[in-house]
């Protein structure tokens, strides 16, 4: 049994060596801007100073994705961006867990900036079975988390067989530029917004899930006390009109900031009314992001020098 | 608990390493506890069927065993079978009776029932009615150990989806005591990854074409339903083989040899060739039970059609208590009769066109005409109605000319499997790999001749078919075809 244990074991370390040595090897070759990926760790830095951590769903990454949005944002900010939005929907929880990594990895910024949205409170799609792990490399700091985090299994396992798959031995650069398409007034109807909420909340209204997930912020606030970096968060423009469990979803952030001093809130939910800024019910175009940049570097002035 | 998840591996590998572990007398405990466990994971309620059909059983054989009265021996075997059949019937084919009831306008005879369909139980009950009629006819003695006969009811490995081992053969095996084994643990080991290989990379690769085309059989050109249904051939016997190997394989591991289910049935040259090599345990098990003492062939022509016919409806409605099944039975029964019917005639026309004198060319058409008749038959198998089987057959002719013709069109049929052009290919190219290996097992089992390679090489190898599962996998929880049946 010995014999038997001795070869098995050295058969799996050779294939697990054979198969992490040609990971790594490839992996080592992929160096992308930020507006060349979707892959939030591939966009991280190691040991940077920046001005400003974003995290969030698409509506955030709108801000970095694109070439001439990230180049305002940094303008606007005053310092280096470092994108860990997701899209699809990305939830708090891959949000706290790549913030985890970003910290780990040894990089400081002067502000988190989270685009926050109601949904993400009710919506496990954005959370627990997000597939954002598709996109990222294979991180042993990554890895850790998830695993010390209890993700969902399959998803590790989707996090680990994806590294194999030809998407991801193929991939190039992928820059996004301007986003010139946009609404017309007529395209806002109350049918297509009831469309949108019934994706967006496709779990319902579960207070049960709220809590959970008002976990996650509740402890990416606390990471942020401890390393000292101030935690804005930001509703962002959409053409949603009142949001399912946005009341719910201030009442919490109002209870976040009495605990956690150097929370910060603002509501930019109503600031970008006109349909041309959009590219859909809640996604800006280049006109609109640039909009909602010039708006959120005052934002980002005022809070910053008041914390 | 599916032999393709995590979940199982973490199962299988604690309980091996308890069986090695533990000293041989708790070895049956063991196994049986893990049994238990094991099914329980799916319906826990539905354990306390296995326990009936054991304790029914056991006690029937104990009876029989120590009386010499045809009378009392007859009694113990007819409660044997009224209770696995009343559970068989209660379970799988009460709604199947009460809905051709009100077919036939007889609305509200029987109340309706909600009880789910337990997994395995056309395996188990199988299995033990089969030691109880061997207990009767004095082919063994019964078995006094409860546990190891408990054991023999619900062994792991097999409990689910087969083989329906002969108690003759497994309770000898579950008494005996295994050590480690290198060389038939490392067997144990291929026989699971290459199960493992058929039904996550291939078995459930064509499952997306073949559910796509047969969820909306109507809209479809022949050219789609044909390569559907040739695809399903190829689901069902890498989803089937594939559980079987690995269950196979595991019980390998532990010293249990079961029988073999397959043997390269779509190399086959008849049908009677083809039940000679799929499903094994089960024709075996109608042949045993229900063809030989029917008379079998010793009878006249019109009764031995008759018994075949009866044999393979039945076979037929085993497999799911739908009339599609009873269909593909029926097929099957019409295929060996007019099989038989035709010999004379095939061996004359082959004679008069020189095919005779073309062995080979001979086997290849008996091979494609017998795989084309399989394949027919699927048809009924895989389609959810008798409607959705019509629907097909009126689908099939359509199209051909056009696709043959028209590349365009020919890749539109293609795209209709509902699979990206990437995946549709790899399925093609894993049927080739298949039809190879299958074809270079003709010439003995490849497992012993690698066996004969260089330690090296041999690791290439298995490490190849470890990152072919980890990369090309489907890992969906799609269940075993025949865990329903």
């Amino acid at each position: 049994m010995i014999r038997f244990a001795c070869h098995a074991g050295l058969f799996l370390l050779a294939n697990l060596a054979v198969g992490l040595g040609l990971l790594a090897l490839h992996d080592l070759r992929l160096d992308f801007a930020p507006w060349e990926t979707d892959s939030a760790l591939l966009r991280m830095p190691r040991g940077a100073d920046a001005r400003v951590i974003l995290l969030g769903s698409s509506r955030a990454q709108l801000l970095s994705r694109h070439a001439p949005h990230h180049q305002a944002f940094e303008t606007a900010a005053g310092g280096k961006v470092i994108s860990l939005a997701l899209p699809a929907g990305g939830g708090v929880r891959p949000a706290r867990l790549l913030f985890e990594t970003c910290l780990a990895r040894g990089n400081r910024a002067d502000a988190v900036v989270h685009v926050i949205e109601p949904f993400v409170f009710y919506n496990a799609g954005a959370n627990d079975y997000h597939k954002f792990v598709y996109t990222e490399p294979l991180d042993p700091v990554f890895l850790r988390a998830l695993l010390r985090d209890r993700y969902p299994y399959r998803r590790v396992l989707t996090y680990l067989r994806s590294k194999y798959s030809w998407h991801w031995w193929s991939q190039r650069a992928e820059p996004l530029g301007e986003l010139a398409e946009s609404l017309a007034p007529r395209d806002v109807t109350p049918e297509r917004i009831a469309d949108r909420f019934a994706s967006l909340y496709i779990y319902g209204l579960e207070e049960e899930r709220f809590a959970l997930y008002a976990n996650e912020v509740e402890a990416i606030a606390a990471r942020c006390g401890e390393a000292g970096i101030p935690y804005l968060l930001v509703a962002p423009p959409v053409l949603l009109g009142e949001e399912p469990g946005k009341a719910r979803m201030e009442t919490f952030i109002a209870g976040l900031q009495d605990r956690h001093p150097h929370v910060r809130y603002i509501d930019m939910s109503q600031a970008l009314p006109d349909p041309a800024m959009y590219t859909d019910l809640d996604h800006l175009n280049t006109a609109g992001a640039l909009a909602w940049i010039a708006a959120l570097g005052d934002f980002l002035e005022d809070a910053l020098s008041d914390c | 608990m599916l032999f393709n998840s995590l979940n199982y591996l973490v199962f299988f590998g604690t309980v091996a390493g308890l069986y090695f572990t533990l000293p041989h007398r708790f070895r049956t405990v063991l196994l049986l506890l893990a049994s238990y466990g094991f099914y329980m994971a799916w319906e826990p309620g539905y354990v306390v069927l296995i326990w009936i059909s054991t304790a029914v059983d056991y006690v029937a054989g104990r009876i029989m065993g120590a009386s010499a009265r045809t009378r009392v021996r007859r009694a113990a075997l007819g409660a044997s079978l009224a209770a696995n059949l009343g559970l068989l019937f209660t379970f799988k084919y009460y709604g199947f009776f009460r809905d051709t009831l009100e077919s036939v306008g007889l609305q509200g005879v029987l109340p309706a029932s909600d009880l789910l369909l337990p997994v395995g139980i056309s395996f188990y009950t199988f299995q033990t009615m089969s030691y109880a009629i061997d207990v009767y006819s004095g082919r063994m003695p019964p078995e006094r150990n409860v546990l190891r006969f408990a054991l023999f009811v619900a062994f792991f490995p097999q409990l689910v989806a087969g083989p329906i081992e002969r108690a003759r053969r497994l309770i000898p095996q579950l008494a005996d005591r295994h050590g480690f084994d290198y060389a038939r643990v490392a067997d144990g080991l291929k026989l699971m990854l290459w199960g493992l290989f058929k039904k996550t990379v291939i078995a459930d690769r064509l499952a997306e074409g073949v559910d796509h085309v047969y969820a909306a059989p109507g809209g479809h050109d022949g050219v789609t339903l044909a390569i559907a249904t040739v695809f399903f051939a190829f689901q069902i016997y890498c989803d089937f083989s594939g559980y079987t190997d690995m269950a196979l394989g595991a019980a390998r591991i532990l010293g249990i040899r079961l029988m073999d289910n397959f043997n390269r049935p779509y190399f086959a040259t008849s049908i009677a060739d083809f039940w000679r090599r799929w499903h094994i345990s089960l024709s075996t098990w109608f042949r045993d039970y229900v063809y030989l003492p029917l008379g079998g062939n010793r009878t006249g022509p019109l009764r031995w059609r008759f018994n075949l016919a009866v044999v393979f409806l039945v076979s037929g409605l085993w497999h799911g208590a739908n009339w599609n099944f009873a269909v593909w039975g029926g097929l099957h029964a019409g295929y060996m009769i007019l099989g038989q019917l035709t010999a004379p005639w095939r061996e004359r026309a082959a004679n008069a066109s020189g095919l005779a004198r073309a062995p080979r060319l001979r086997r290849c058409l008996q091979i494609i005409t017998t795989f084309a008749l399989v394949n027919f038959a699927w048809i009924f198998f895989r389609a959810e109605t008798l409607a959705g089987a019509a629907a097909i057959l009126r689908g099939l002719p359509t199209g051909w000319g056009r696709c043959l013709l028209e590349p365009g069109a020919f890749l539109a049929a293609l795209d209709a499997l509902g699979m990206p052009r990437g995946e549709l290919a790899l399925g093609i190219a894993l049927i080739a790999f298949l039809a190879a290996v299958q074809a270079a097992q003709s010439r003995g089992p490849i497992r012993e001749r690698l066996m004969a390679c260089p330690r090296p090489l041999r690791w290439c190898v298995y490490s190849l078919g470890l990152w072919s599962i980890f990369v090309l996998g489907v890992f969906r929880q799609k269940e075993f075809i025949y865990f329903v049946f």
